[in-house]
């Protein structure tokens, strides 16, 4: 009788161990199946990024080969200008010639007298170009360099960029906040200020590039924040009014609190030197406005529709 | 196998493995008498007997597969009549007490009176004490009726030996006999009893009738036969066998489930961490196809803009004649100057500028200095530019002084001083004066073209202009526009040391525009002549008097 007690006792506990092992499994056969699933959603989203990316990397190489044989025929043309170049002469013409289109002005002054290198795009103004004497191709090159550093940066920004919480804990359609957190790049920065420079003398030569500092430092300020080379919460916001009208800004605020600039940004349904959009196009941001420099961030439309 | 005829043990070996019923029936046959004599014995009543024997064949059918080898079965048969017997004795007795409790209460008619117990209970008792192989010696003597040879092949000894052991077991069941009450009792005495107790005969169709019900009692029982000779043979282990027995059984199930569900949970983990490592990579994946889209519309822009400079290009040189415009302004690294185009002119500040003390690592700093001053002296810059002479120079400052002693004289002439401070000033409660020079705005203009025309004679109307739009803010303030608008200079004392200083301008629409404004401890010399006599009386008139 005793064995059948202890055998029974065995068994139940058996059993109740099997039992608990079998739903343990079941369980981690489960999430294995969710697991499993998730991984080949996750693979197959995987595959579609890398294709995107790979169609990208194609499109990319075609229109770099297309891009360097338009700067062979810019060069071309360049050169071709170049050997129509007239050498400046003072001697007979005197600084202010009275039956001339220019004046003579000695380079010493260049770096002082202060001139805009670059319009918000990027391009170089015409007082850059005729100050210096910018060639097309080296026009080109000037405007490809601030790109690519533009680029850089932003792409850096956009890797350091965190997401800040929205502020408002229950979504309010008339009160909407982007905000990121941005480090100040302060490592990083100078690495991309020399490729920079490295750039643009290779370009235009080394003294106009001296040149071209001072003014680029302008440029440089209007994507790095105004609140220099610090951590910053850039904050694009917009409010509702009770009237309908719709107000939109973009907001510094210094990580520490210690500052905060904020500025209106404006939106048009036309971009610059173009003719005027159709009714249904979006309004957007444009060259010039604050918010243009963020882009990338914050992308270039309202966040509440405009009236 | 006994002359020709098989042991109990072949037979219940063959009816254990096969099932077969013609051995259950000839150990049914062979131990009847054994089984039903010792039933009645202890119960005394032959139908209740003949139950008994057929629960303990229904019994040795079950458990024909665990009776170990070497077993006597006569010896198990009798065993487990007696058990059987007593066990049934007890519910009789249990019954029968019920029964006697209901005839008292008169629900239940009365039975007759049970029979008195007979003596060979005493035997049967004394056989369970006695060692096996005795036992089975009296058992295959006596019950089975073997001669000394058979007994002897059965027990493996001599014949003389099997005598002789039966002679000893006779001797040593009269021991417990008389142990047992039985004053009497002798080995011979033993032996007749055994033979008296072996003469009882089961009726002569129960054989028949056991053998069918026990066969089919096992057959039920069949689907759990399995489970009846494992729980049979559990029993005949000790409590630690069977413990180990049933661990090792139990363990099997439990084993393959626990590899079951630690295989399925390391590949849980596995796969947690292939997928952890799928999203980083997934991730990257993204932002890389993002990167690598931004950095296509990059291209593309710059492509259409490349191509855009490109075909200006081309348009240029194709569309000028030997020397295109544009040629004209191409930088030439050796030369000493630039050419500019003089549409550029009033865009650039040709005031040049003076560079601040900077810290290391901030960006340079430097101030913007006036292209032309309010006493006529013209910037380095603007001097090269125009190509100024030193004469030119000389008559141009000469010009702008002879101008301003004008205008101040104007002014001087016109000015008056007032209390009546713009609220803009925020001087209420304060000792405040303005000194107000109203606009000229005739007066002022023929001062400017006077000026201007003499500019225009001196340097021709081309760099004049310039001259005139580079001195712009110097004729603003200095200047007071020549008079165009009316200039409010207004001072406050705002308590010992401190003083306020404001400079506007109103216009012909009375709008006020702050041209700066100063306080604290200024000096004297900051406001204009007009005033100072005053404010100099409200730093007296604030300090202490000497005692």
């Amino acid at each position: 009788m005793t064995q059948i007690v202890i055998a029974c006792l065995v068994f139940v506990a058996a059993l109740a161990a099997t039992l608990h092992h079998r739903q343990t499994a079941r369980i981690a056969a489960t999430e294995l199946s969710r697991l499993q699933a998730e991984h080949a959603s996750a693979n197959s989203a995987l595959a579609a990024f890398q294709a995107r990316t790979a169609t990208s990397a194609k499109r990319q190489a075609e229109l770099s080969l297309d891009l360097s044989a338009a700067s062979a025929e810019l060069k071309a043309a360049s050169e071709a200008a170049l050997r129509a170049r007239t050498e400046p002469d003072l001697a007979t013409e005197g600084a202010w010639p009275t039956n001339k289109p220019y004046f003579y002005l000695p380079k010493r002054f260049l770096s002082q007298i202060g001139f805009t290198a670059l319009t918000p795009d990027g391009t170089p103004t015409p007082e850059a170009i005729a100050l210096l004497g910018l060639t097309p191709s080296e026009r080109d090159d000037l405007r490809n360099a601030w790109a690519d550093f533009r680029f850089d940066l932003q792409e850096l920004q956009i890797q350091s960029a965190e997401r800040m919480p929205d502020t408002n804990s229950v979504p309010d359609p008339n009160r909407r906040a982007i905000q990121f957190k941005l480090s100040s790049l302060t490592n990083q920065l100078p690495r991309l200020r020399e490729q920079l420079d490295a750039r643009l003398t290779e370009a235009v030569g080394s003294t106009r590039a001296q040149i071209l500092r001072s003014p680029l430092e302008n440029r440089i300020e209007d994507l790095t924040t105004p609140l220099g080379e610090r951590d910053c919460i850039v904050g694009y916001h917009a409010e509702r009014a009770v009237d309908g009208g719709v107000q939109h800004y973009l907001r510094f605020e210094a990580a520490d609190g210690s500052s905060m600039h904020q500025y209106a940004i404006g939106f048009t349904r036309t971009i610059t030197g173009e003719v005027p959009a159709a009714d249904n196009e979006p309004y957007r941001t444009s060259v010039g406005d604050p918010l243009w420099h963020y882009r990338h961030l914050f992308g270039d439309q309202p966040l509440i529709p405009l009236p | 196998m006994q002359d020709g005829h098989p042991t109990d043990e072949q037979l219940l070996q063959t009816y254990a493995t096969r099932r077969d019923e013609a051995a259950f029936a000839l150990l049914v046959q062979r131990h009847l008498n054994l089984v039903f004599g010792t039933a009645l014995r202890i119960l005394g009543d032959r139908t209740t007997a003949e139950e008994v024997t057929q629960n303990v064949f229904i019994s040795l059918a079950r458990k024909a597969a665990s009776i170990r080898p070497g077993t006597g079965l006569a010896g198990w048969l009798h065993r487990a009549a007696i058990l059987e017997a007593r066990l049934r004795q007890r519910t009789d007795l249990r019954r029968l007490s019920r029964e006697d409790h209901a005839a008292q209460l008169g629900t239940t008619m009365p039975t007759p009176e049970p029979p008195d117990p007979l003596p060979f209970e005493i035997l049967d008792d004394a056989l369970l004490e006695l060692p096996e192989k005795d036992r089975r010696t009296l058992f295959l003597r006596y019950f089975e009726n073997r001669p000394f040879r058979e007994i002897a092949n059965a027990l493996g000894i001599g014949e003389d030996a099997a005598q002789k052991r039966t002679s000893r077991a006779l001797d040593a069941l009269a021991g417990i006999l008389r142990r047992r009450g039985a004053a009497t009792a002798t080995g011979a005495l033993a032996a007749k009893t055994l033979e008296a107790a072996a003469l009882t005969a089961a009726p002569a169709q129960l054989a028949t009738s056991i053998t069918s019900v026990a066969l089919a009692a096992a057959g039920t029982a069949a689907s759990s036969s399995a489970l009846a000779i494992l729980v049979a043979k559990l029993m005949a282990l000790t409590n630690t066998q069977t413990a180990a027995v049933c661990v090792l059984l139990a363990a099997a199930p439990v084993g393959y489930q626990w590899h079951a569900a630690s295989t399925l949970q390391q590949a849980v983990a596995e796969s947690a961490r292939e997928l952890a490592s799928t999203t980083n990579t997934l991730a990257r994946a993204e932002a890389d196809a993002a990167a690598a889209s931004r950095r296509l519309d990059a291209t593309s822009t710059r492509l259409a803009e490349t191509r855009a400079l490109l075909r200006r290009a081309t348009d240029q040189i194709s569309t000028a004649a030997s020397t295109p415009e544009a040629s004209l302004y191409l930088w030439s690294e050796n030369a000493s100057h630039v050419r500019v185009p003089k549409w550029l002119a009033p865009a650039l500040r040709l005031s040049g500028s003076l560079p601040l003390p900077t810290s290391p690592g901030f960006k340079p700093q430097s101030q913007a200095l006036e292209a032309v001053d309010a006493t006529g002296s013209i910037s380095e810059p603007l001097t090269e530019a125009l190509g100024i002479t030193p004469g030119e120079a000389s008559a141009i400052r000469e010009a702008f002084a002879r101008t301003a002693a004008v205008l101040q004289q104007q002014v001087h002439s016109a000015a008056y001083l007032t209390n009546q401070i713009p609220a803009q000033f925020r001087a209420e409660g304060k000792p405040a004066v303005a000194l107000v020079t109203p606009a000229l705005p005739d007066r002022g203009n023929a001062i400017r073209d006077d000026l201007r025309q003499t500019l225009n004679q001196l340097l021709g109307t081309e760099r004049a202009n310039l001259v005139w739009q580079q001195a712009e803010s110097t004729f603003e303030h200095g200047f007071n526009q020549f008079g165009g608008v009316e200039r409010i200079e207004a001072a406050a004392f705002n308590g010992p040391g401190s003083l306020s200083l404001w400079n506007a301008a109103r216009d012909p629409d009375g709008k006020l525009t702050s041209w700066g404004n100063s306080g604290g401890n200024l000096s004297i010399d900051t406001f204009p002549v007009r005033l100072r006599p005053i404010v100099a009386g409200w730093l007296t008139n604030s300090q202490p008097q000497r005692p």
